[in-house]
Order: C-alpha cells, then structure tokens, then sequence
C-alpha cells in the first residue's frame, strides 16, 4: 500500500471527520474544536507524558552520580558506557522523552492538512473534502465550518497574537527543561542548549506566521499544557518567575543580579536578607535554592550508595578479568 | 525535556517537518477551474495559471492562440481564475481570485480600461456584466459594481458577510444571489440595494444560481437543489434531495432540470414541481462540472476526465469514454458543434457529444 494511501485513510481522513463532529458539538465553532481536540490528544498521550516526565524526574535525581562519572572517566568511551550503565540501573531511557514530541509530530502535519481541507479555504478543498467526509447526516451537513475564533480567522496565516504566544510558551518550556540537567553539562552542551533555547521557539514562531492559524492555536494550547504537566510532575527546576526579569531591569529597580541558569557561575551567592525581604522575586529565588539544597543533599545520599555499588561491581569486574587472564 | 545528547536527532526531525509541512503548503492553493468562454469562433479560456488565451480552433482541431494576457511584458503575476470570463460587446472581462479586475479587447487582448482594478477581496464567482455596469461578486460577501467602461467603482451592494462563490443571475433590475458561508439565497434591487428578500438555501451555495421564468435554483452544500419563488417572495418552491453536495451547476432545458453530484448522481427533474424523472448513480464518479445538452445527448464529466453521453429522456447510458489524466471541475462551452473542456492543467480538449470522442486541441505538455 503506498505511504499516501495509509497516511490518507488511517490518519487524515479519520482527523478530518473527528474535527468536523468536534465543531459540531462545539457550538459551530472550529477554534474550540482544535482547543477540544489538543486537550484529548493530551489526554490520550497523557500515560506517555507521564512516563517521560518520570523519567525526566529520574534524570533530574541521577545528575550528581553523572556529574561524578564526567570526573571519575576521562575517556569518553568508557564515561559513555558508565553513563549507560547508570541509566539502566535506575530505569532512565534517555530517549523516553522523545515519544510524545515524536508522536505529535504527524498530528501537526495531518492537522495542517486537515484545517486546510476542513475550512474549505478554497473551491478546490470543498471538492477534495467532499469525498473524504464519512456519511453521516451530522458531519455531511456541517460544511461550511465558521473559520473565525475570537479575533483570529483560522485558515489565514498566523499573525503577532498567536505568533508570540507559541514563542512565550516554547521558550519558557525550553527554560524549565534545560534549566534542570545544566550541571552536568559541558561548555558546549551548554552553548547548544542556549542556541536551542532561541532557536526551537523561533523556528515554530516563523511557522506560526506560515501556516493557518489553527495551527499555531493547536501547537500553542498544547505547548502550554505541556508546560502545566511538566510543572506538576517535574517541577519547574531552577526557572523562577523572577528570573525573568532582566539584570538590566534588575539593575534599575535594586533587585540582585542573577547569573544565566547554565552558565559556569550558576552558583549564586546567597541573597541577603535584606534582599530576601524586599522582594517576592528574590523570595522565589531562596525557595528554588532551598529546593536545590535538598535535592543536592539526596543526591549526595544517593551518590554515596551508588558509588558502593560501582565500587563493587568493578571489584568483581576485575577478579573476573583476573580469573579469566 | 530533551537530554543534550539526543537534540541532533530532534533537529534533524524538526527540520524535516518544518520543509515537508511547508511543502505542503501550495497543495490546496487556488488554482482556478474557470470555464471557457466563446464568443463567436473565438474562445477565451485559461490555459496558464493567472492568464487568459484567445484563439481559434483550427480545421484540425488544434488551438491556435491569439493573444495572451497579461504577457511577459505587462509585468503583472495574477492569481488563478475561477470567474469564467463574460464577453460583452468588444470587450472580455476577467476578474482573479486576488481580486484583479480587467477588461481586454477581445480582439487584441490588450486592457480597455487606463489600469487594473484591484479590489480588496478574493473573488471566485463570475461577475456578471448588465448594459453599463459589471457587477463583482466577492468572497467578503459584496457586490462591487464597476462602470463597465473604464472599472472605476460606482458603489458595493450587500452588506460584508460570508462568501458567495457562486454566479448571481439577474431578472430586470432584480438580482439574486447565493450566499457559501451564509447558506441563503437573496434578492437585491440593484438600483437601489434593497434586498427584497432572503431564504434558506438548505446548504452552502457553491454551484451557480440558474433562472427558470419563476424560479431561481440553487444547488448546494445540503444535499439538495432548491427551487425559490421569485413571484412569491422566495418562497422555496420545491426542494429535491440528494446523497451527495451539488457543486455543480444545474442545467434547465425546457421544462427539464438536470443535475449531478459530487457522489455521482445523475437526475432529470421537472422544473415546475421537481419531480424526479429518473435518477442514475455513478459509483466512484464526482461531478463538479456542468451537466451539457447538446445533440440530443446529455453529456457529463467527472473530475477525474470520465466521460457520459446519456440519454436525456431515460438517462440510458449512450456512451463513455475517458481522458487520461484530466481533472476535469470547469463546465464545457459548446463550440461548433463539439463541446470544450479546460482540464485543471491547462489542456483543451473537443469531444463530440454524439459519440464521445476526444481530441486533444492543445495541451501544455506540447
């Protein structure tokens, strides 16, 4: 069966008729639809979700055992095999987290399609739609779907509104995501995080402004109930509301400076309390530092369990070289 | 959310969505299915995206061009056209879906008008052109009324509103129109732009209107054709269901209806009360063109180039034959006793209605 047939038949036609009943019950409304349609795709992906934000929160409480290993093994290879093994010995896949990012991605290309066809911007999609909708009274007579929600047409591209709310809100999931691991990370996993940091949100910013709206609704609303799960789930990491605020800013108002989160200074001095008691920011900041500390400190409990562990099993890894030789 | 090490893969990912959804994005651009026009020998049809050909046919059938507009040296990149151009006297008047207006000398193809007019709607209806004015209808819901002598703007009926794609018809001074998204059929006096009255279409009016002496018909997205009393206020006359959407335009012969569906339903009505006197159903066919009548055989094509020469009093299959590879959506134009089909490619094809069969009058491909 050809790649089109299958993608045609199993995801796009099944999502076009899904979003047509979805309007339907929807009061008429396609925008609602899409904002109905994200919440039960997050939904269904929720199981998913959940697995890779625990195994976020696992990579989150290993970082000082990976931080050890970068010491303890200068030779990449065996660091990368060390690294491995701890991963498996605490039940992080490190690339768990790519599943729900991977199966989003052929709902956005479907959805695309799907809010072209389905809004019938043009003649030609009133007759490709027509041979694609199921046959039933409810989804047959639905057509035209109202293609305005709120001030944003829908089938236009994105404009400034939608566009700044997906960069916000990848941006600011980007910075509670690579906030948390910076510790381990070396000069240029740092450099790229930061490159990434601008990059990702700008580069779905531009594709807001390139396809129909509906799109960058869809990507938008979903991006944020990403961000609410991580938040619930994982926790924002080092990220603080206040740290938001620019040093120049910061300057200008008498608030402490803050270092960027991933940078080689990320040790902060501690704030004082004159500091500490001015300002709600500072406060968040304290709160997150006390989180750190805790967590530094079960870090170091585990640390020291788990280098027995390592210990032991290098031990008998020699005596079975020895034994061997 | 993504380990440091696992980002490369995730660009590359990223990068491959962000091209092929981007690619994607001229698949349901408007491309314009505008129906030939003919005026005389010559035709005047849509060969090229964004351009309109004249010529002839020649004794061999093949299309021999005359002018082209707007050529190389007019600087001008319009959209497709799904307005059929409305000859008028000496002059052939087009309107783009970007909403460019113009009118050319059907002899020279040279503009007639000092500039083009560029309205600030799409438009996809066929304008219609009555003594001095061209009236435009817009995908903003208006009917932009243009002097017909140079395209200077006289004034806008309707109120802005949802979309009307399909052809308004004209009786006296009276006007109706369908309305896409509106999903009504109106009544507008367009002296003065009173409406004289508005009803339910049942569905999205999408085909062009057609007048009988007391009845205006509109097929439409609701699964059915709608007769309206233009003597009673609009009341609908009669209303005639269907399994599939009516995109295409019916055809009235007489006293007859016939009609075709994107499910591929084939009827004959009786215009009065619309009563059906036959009905066929062509399994796998989607019909988006106009029904044709010619030589005693009514004549269809689908949108994938197949062809059916039936019999209009039974419906009785005459004859069927296919043009490869034609996505056929315009309505055929009769021209010296063969009917003229545009494909969506730009092809021109004469196929007899009496046994069916096809000749290529020009094709793009060379």
């Amino acid at each position: 069966m050809p790649i089109g047939f299958i993608w045609q038949t199993f995801l796009e036609t099944p999502l076009i008729n899904v979003m047509v009943l979805l309007t339907v019950v929807s009061f008429g409304s396609f925008g609602l639809a899409i904002l109905l349609f994200t919440v039960i795709s997050r939904a269904l992906m929720f199981p998913l979700t959940l697995r890779t934000l625990h195994a976020a929160r696992s990579m989150q409480e290993i970082q000082p055992q990976i931080k050890e290993l970068q010491k303890k093994y200068s030779d990449p290879r065996r660091r990368s095999e060390e690294t491995m093994k701890l991963y498996k010995e605490s039940g992080v896949n490190p690339l768990g987290c790519l599943g729900p990012q991977l199966i989003q991605f052929p709902i956005f290309i479907a959805l695309y399609q799907v809010i072209r066809t389905t809004l019938a911007s043009t003649p030609e999609s009133v007759v490709n739609l027509s041979h694609r909708l199921y046959d039933f009274n409810i989804i047959q007579d639905a057509t035209p779907l109202s293609t305005k929600f709120l001030f944003i047409d829908l089938q236009q591209n994105g404009g400034p509104f939608l566009t700044a709310v997906v960069f916000a809100s990848m941006w600011l999931q980007q910075r509670i995501s690579t906030g948390r691991n910076a510790a381990t990370q070396n000069d240029q996993q740092k450099q790229m995080n930061q490159m990434m940091q601008w990059m990702l949100p700008g580069m779905f910013a531009w594709f807001v402004l390139a396809v129909p709206s509906g799109l960058g609704l869809y990507w938008g609303s979903s991006t944020i109930i990403g961000i609410l799960l991580q938040w619930k789930f994982v926790g924002p990491g080092d990220f603080t509301w206040g740290s938001l605020i620019p040093n120049i800013v910061r300057d200008q108002i008498g608030l402490e400076r803050i270092a960027a989160p991933d940078s080689k200074t990320n040790k902060r001095p501690p704030a004082s309390p004159q500091a500490t008691d001015d300002t709600e920011s500072s406060t968040e900041t304290e709160q997150t530092d006390g989180d750190n500390g805790s967590q530094r400190k079960n870090g170091r409990r585990r640390r020291r369990s788990r280098s027995r562990s390592t210990r032991t099993s290098s031990r008998s890894g020699r005596r079975r070289g020895n034994s061997g030789g | 959310m993504f380990h440091v090490k696992h980002r490369k893969p995730l660009i590359a990912v990223l990068a491959a969505t962000v091209l092929l959804a981007v690619g994607c994005a001229n698949i349901a651009s408007p491309e314009g299915w505008a129906a030939p026009a003919v005026d005389g020998n010559t035709i005047f049809v849509q060969l090229e995206r964004g351009t309109i050909s004249a010529g002839t046919l020649s004794t061999s059938g093949t299309f021999s061009e005359s002018w082209r507009y707007p050529s190389e040296t007019d600087d001008l990149n319009f959209d497709g056209f799904y307005a059929t151009p409305v000859v008028s006297g000496d002059a052939v008047y087009v309107a783009s879906h970007d909403g460019s207006v113009v009118a050319l000398s059907t002899k020279t193809g040279r503009p007639v008008w000092p500039a083009v007019v560029e309205l600030d709607s799409t438009v996809v209806a066929t304008p219609l052109v009555d003594r001095q004015s061209m009236y435009v209808p817009t995908e903003d819901g208006e009917l932009v009324v243009l002097d017909a002598e140079n395209g200077n703007e006289i004034r806008r009926l309707l109120d802005p509103g949802g979309r009307i794609w399909s052809a308004p018809v004209a009786k006296g001074s009276t006007f109706y129109v369908g309305t896409f998204d509106g999903r009504e059929v109106s009544a507008v006096n367009v002296s003065t732009g009173i409406s004289h009255w508005t009803s339910d279409a049942g569905g999205a009016v999408s085909a062009d209107l057609v007048l009988t002496p007391d009845l205006v018909l509109a097929g439409s997205l609701g699964r059915s054709i709608r007769a309206f009393d233009t003597n009673a206020g609009g009341d609908p006359a009669w209303t005639y269901p269907t399994q599939g959407w009516v995109v295409s335009t019916p055809l009235v012969a007489g006293s007859t209806v016939y009609g075709a569906t994107l499910q591929g339903e084939v009827f004959s009505l009786d215009a009065d009360n619309g009563n059906e006197n036959w009905l066929l159903a062509h399994e796998g066919l989607e019909f988006r063109s106009k029904p044709a009548l010619m030589d005693g055989v009514l004549v269809l094509a689908d949108r994938d180039g197949r062809l059916r020469g039936l019999d209009p009093a039974t419906g009785e299959l005459r004859w069927q034959s296919d043009i490869e590879d034609a996505k056929l959506f315009a309505d055929p134009v009769a021209y010296q006793g063969s009917l003229i089909y545009v494909s969506k490619d730009g092809d021109l094809f004469q196929v007899s209605p009496r046994d069916g069969s096809t000749s290529v009058a020009f094709s793009r491909g060379g």
